[in-house]
């Protein structure tokens, strides 16, 4: 298993130049930045987890690694569609504050290519009005296909990395910490 | 056993079958009664007929394997009772001649018992019985601490190592505070280790050289080239002590003290450390008396060591720490007058420090949890191929006997690789000799610590973490427990109180059960103390058990006053939320006047449990064994409901609650009524739930994953596994659904 170590992407203040791998939802197209893609896989057969939100379609196992992942249709409350045989699961890896790196996949109609974009070529985000989507949107750029809207994953991810839900009269538990993906020294 | 799961000319429950027989020959050992085995080879030889055939069971297999069962229950409980095992049927070993599957397959099995390891469930009854006469013979043989010195050799030739380096470091950039923290700590973790072999002479030089670094560390004091010196110069002594330790080990020179000149660089250090100028070298006599030996007294007998390594403190000839010049004088004389020293040359101990690095390989933990992880995807691989309905669909008998031999082997690698993680409760146990002896000594109490067990073994996350609630509950039963001499004797007691440790396995997983003689636990009192710290209704009826499970209310505590040694705020709800975190459970039981018991049940293993796999709906989930009491399909009339809404279940007599897994969770289930589903009983503490669901799949051990950080906050679920389809099951948290 290796652990490849990504440098934290999209720090404040950072610029947003570099690689972007885009994918559509619907009619919309969207890109992420590369950093942050472990990998793509097929879509798989997904455990539904009860009592969570909508958007949080269950856990996979990832060659061993059970990961959560999300509907990014629904997160976004776009229109609910059936997945055909282009959608697929993108595996993104998380770097939260703590410095703790956490896998999530999320799942997208389609993915299209990986693309280079100069921060000449990112406009900022346009102003809907204080909506809240807002603070996930890094920018927008404009292609040849059309416009593409870039996402800063980690925000979207992270809203979602600690649900809070707690059941009457228990402290929360978690499974031991042991059989977590084991985290490689840095040399 | 898993008979019901059979049904007449299907293949269904033949795999369970097989991996329960595979189980129970893997219990086998050396032990186990001749009889036994050969109605093990009986029952493998008709399976393995049955897998050779078309792999559905025969009426008449199944009626064999019926009465095999009976038999087999009927053997287990006489080997239980230690008597004579009932004969084998006649007609079985007739039947026709043993097939070359059988036999070899009965040959194969017998050595692999020689790996400790967690046997399933079903026969569990037999796998105990094996485990226990075997550590019985065990503690018989060994001797006390051996183990610990070989290990502390072992560490101690790799700190020292590494004390080395850093020093080469420091002389290069005296400032690298990295360094200096580095040796630090390794000084302070072998001085650690020496005081608890109790090496003390050991422990005062690690233990200077230590307050040098620390004086260093907090910037109070420059690395210079004396003081590079000194730490070298102190190295140094303590290797020559290690391997002097080491040979020893090794029966060379065994018993022999061993002596190596320290005090002129505890004497240095403390000079430095006190900012007076350095002793000059020259200023010290060469002689032996101000040199103050120091011996290291080993008592070696055969190949292992029977005592520990230590100073007699009571034999002061042997023991001479003169620190003055003017006490050096008589008592160095004391100690020529009797010696017979072996004075550690520094060149003779070189060579044994380069090549004495012990018969262990030190690994980093992630390594071998990644091995673990990867064992555990390979089983899970190899039941996907043997699950896997195109393989399952061809009729072929070689690669029926392939996947067969797959899955002894990978079933045996994983073992192995679990064994890897499991190290003996020896260690942690051990430590709370040296407690029990302090907080007696302390209160002025009479105590002995009896030990039971220690060869049990664990994971090692398990007993890393056993070791600050061990130490808080023996301190509890020294300090709260255990009478004073004389209150002891006036009960009819003997002054001297006893604490017994004692490890073992029970339930497929670890007993450990902390016993003391002492006065018991008050239950009037607690009762008292719980309402008046408003932890239970003051008119409420609780029984005697739940009430000694007040004290691991948080903010319990029924120590009058605050003590030195209990009492300091930690309470017994820390304790509990330890072991819970290891998946663990804490019983009392106590008895007034006469003492009392905390029963800790622990899983052998954090990665891998024993689970029920359940089905709702379309869903699976995974209930750990351990807290099923029991699982049955209700008949009507065993299940009322109260006001048409919450339904309770008659269990043997006790009420309890049901719990519509489906509906809680919001899953359209298949049984419409309580009658069409199965209820599984699970417990938790003194709580129980009926948990209804659709069927009972089955059992199978599942290595458990984290589901990571986006279910951290829900209490749910504990965890998750991958299943034999490769998808993943959720394992249910029990202590959560006893609450709903």
């Amino acid at each position: 298993m290796s652990t490849t170590t990504l440098a934290v992407a999209n720090q404040e203040g950072a610029t947003k130049s570099g690689r972007y791998l885009t994918f559509r939802l619907g009619n919309e197209s969207y890109g992420i930045p590369v950093l942050n893609v472990r990998e793509i896989i097929r879509l798989c057969p997904i455990t539904p987890v009860p009592k969570m939100p909508t958007h949080i379609k269950g856990v996979i196992n990832l060659r061993g690694t059970v990961i959560a992942v999300l509907d990014l249709r629904a997160k976004f409350q776009l229109s609910h569609a059936e997945y055909n045989d282009r959608a697929c699961i993108i595996v993104v890896q998380l770097n939260s504050a703590a410095g703790v790196k956490t896998l999530m996949g999320a799942i997208v109609d389609a993915v299209e290519e990986v693309v280079q974009l100069n921060e000449g070529a990112i406009e900022p985000a346009p102003d809907f009005g204080g909506s809240p989507d807002h603070q996930y949107i890094l920018g927008v750029t404009t292609t040849q296909d059309g416009v593409k809207t870039l996402l800063d994953i980690e925000k979207i991810f992270l809203d979602d990395a600690s649900i809070t839900r707690s059941l009457p009269d228990a402290a929360p538990r978690l499974a031991d910490s042991s059989s977590s993906h084991p985290t490689q020294p840095g040399k | 056993m898993e008979l019901a799961f059979v049904i007449p000319g299907k293949d269904g429950g033949l795999l369970p079958i097989n991996s329960i027989l595979m189980d129970m020959e893997d219990a086998v050992d050396k032990e186990t009664p001749e009889e036994m085995t050969g109605g093990l080879a009986v029952a493998r030889r008709w399976l393995d007929s049955t897998f050779d055939g078309d792999g559905k069971f025969s009426a008449e297999t199944i009626a064999n394997l019926t009465a095999w069962h009976e038999w087999m229950g009927e053997a287990l409980a006489a080997f239980e009772r230690e008597e004579g095992l009932p004969d084998l049927p006649a007609g079985w070993s007739a039947e026709g001649s043993p097939s070359p599957a059988s036999s070899v397959s009965a040959v194969q099995s017998v050595p692999s018992s020689a790996v400790s390891t967690p046997v399933a469930a079903e026969s569990s009854v037999q796998g105990e019985d094996l485990t226990e006469i075997e550590e019985k013979a065990i503690i018989l043989n060994l001797k006390d601490d051996a183990d610990l010195l070989h290990e502390f050799h072992g560490e101690s030739v790799e700190l020292l190592q590494n004390i080395e380096q850093g020093v080469l470091v420091l002389e290069e950039n005296p400032t690298d505070a990295n360094t200096i923290n580095y040796i630090f700590r390794a000084f302070h973790t072998f001085k650690g280790g020496a005081g608890f072999l109790h090496l003390h002479a050991l422990q005062d030089l690690a233990h200077d050289l230590e307050s040098l670094l620390d004086a260093a560390r907090q910037s109070k004091l420059q690395i210079n080239s004396p003081i590079i010196d000194i730490i070298l110069a102190g190295s140094d002594a303590l290797k020559h002590y290690t391997s002097a330790i080491g040979e020893q080990i090794k029966g060379i020179n065994a018993g022999q003290p061993i002596v190596v000149p320290t005090s002129r660089i505890i004497l240095r250090a403390k000079a430095v450390l006190n900012g007076e100028p350095l002793p000059e070298e020259t200023a010290t006599p060469p002689s032996t008396a101000s040199n103050t030996p120091v011996e290291v007294v080993a008592h070696q007998d055969k190949e292992c060591v029977s005592e520990p390594i230590q100073f007699p403190e009571n034999e002061e000839t042997k023991l001479v720490v003169p620190v003055t010049p003017a006490s050096s004088k008589s008592a160095a004389g004391r100690t020529l007058a009797k010696q017979d020293p072996l004075v550690t040359r520094p060149v003779g101990g070189q060579k044994s420090v380069t090549e004495s690095a012990s018969g262990f390989v030190k690994l980093e933990t992630w390594k071998l949890d990644a091995l673990v992880d990867l064992v555990g995807e390979l089983v899970i691989a190899q039941s996907m191929v043997v699950q896997d309905p195109d393989v399952q669909n061809l009729e072929s008998r070689t690669l029926a006997r392939s996947l067969r031999q797959l899955s002894r082997t990978t079933s045996e690698l994983q073992r192995n690789a679990m064994s890897l993680r499991m190290v003996p409760v020896r260690g942690v146990f051990q430590k709370m000799t040296r407690l029990v002896r302090d907080i007696g000594a302390q209160t002025g109490k009479q105590v002995q610590l009896i030990l039971e067990g220690e060869d049990t073994e664990l994971d090692r996350n398990i007993v890393e973490k056993l070791g600050d609630p061990l130490v808080h509950m023996i301190r509890n039963a020294v300090d709260h427990g255990i009478e004073f001499p004389d209150e002891r004797l006036a009960k009819g007691k003997g002054s001297m109180g006893t604490v017994r440790l004692a490890a073992s396995h029970q339930r497929g997983g670890i007993l450990i059960r902390i016993q003391d003689d002492g006065k018991g636990l008050n239950a009037e009192k607690i009762l008292a103390k719980g309402i008046e710290r408003g932890l239970v209704a003051e008119d409420a009826e609780i029984s005697e058990s739940e009430i000694f499970n007040l004290i691991f209310m948080p903010g319990f505590s029924t120590a009058e006053k605050l003590t030195d040694l209990s009492g300091r705020g930690v309470g017994m709800d820390v304790v509990k939320r330890n072991i819970e975190s290891l998946r663990g459970k804490v019983e009392i039981q106590s008895v007034l006047g006469q003492g009392s018991t905390f029963n800790i049940l622990l899983p052998i293993t954090l990665a891998i449990i024993d689970g029920m796999l359940v089905g709702v709906g379309n869903e699976r989930f995974i209930i750990p064994t351990i807290s099923v009491r029991e699982s049955f399909r209700p008949k009507s009339g065993m299940v009322s409901t109260i006001h048409e809404r919450g339904a309770i279940v008659s269990v043997r007599g006790k009420q309890t609650p049901v719990l519509p897994l489906g509906q809680y969770l919001g899953i359209p289930t298949r049984a419409a009524t309580p009658e069409e589903g199965i209820m599984i009983v699970v417990e938790s503490g003194d709580a129980s739930r009926a948990i209804m669901v659709d069927e009972l799949i089955g059992k199978q051990e599942v290595v458990i994953k984290s589901l990571g950080e986006t279910f951290k906050d829900q209490n749910l679920l504990a965890g998750g596994a991958v299943l034999g389809d490769g998808s993943v099951g959720l394992i249910l948290d029990v202590d959560t659904l006893v609450k709903l």
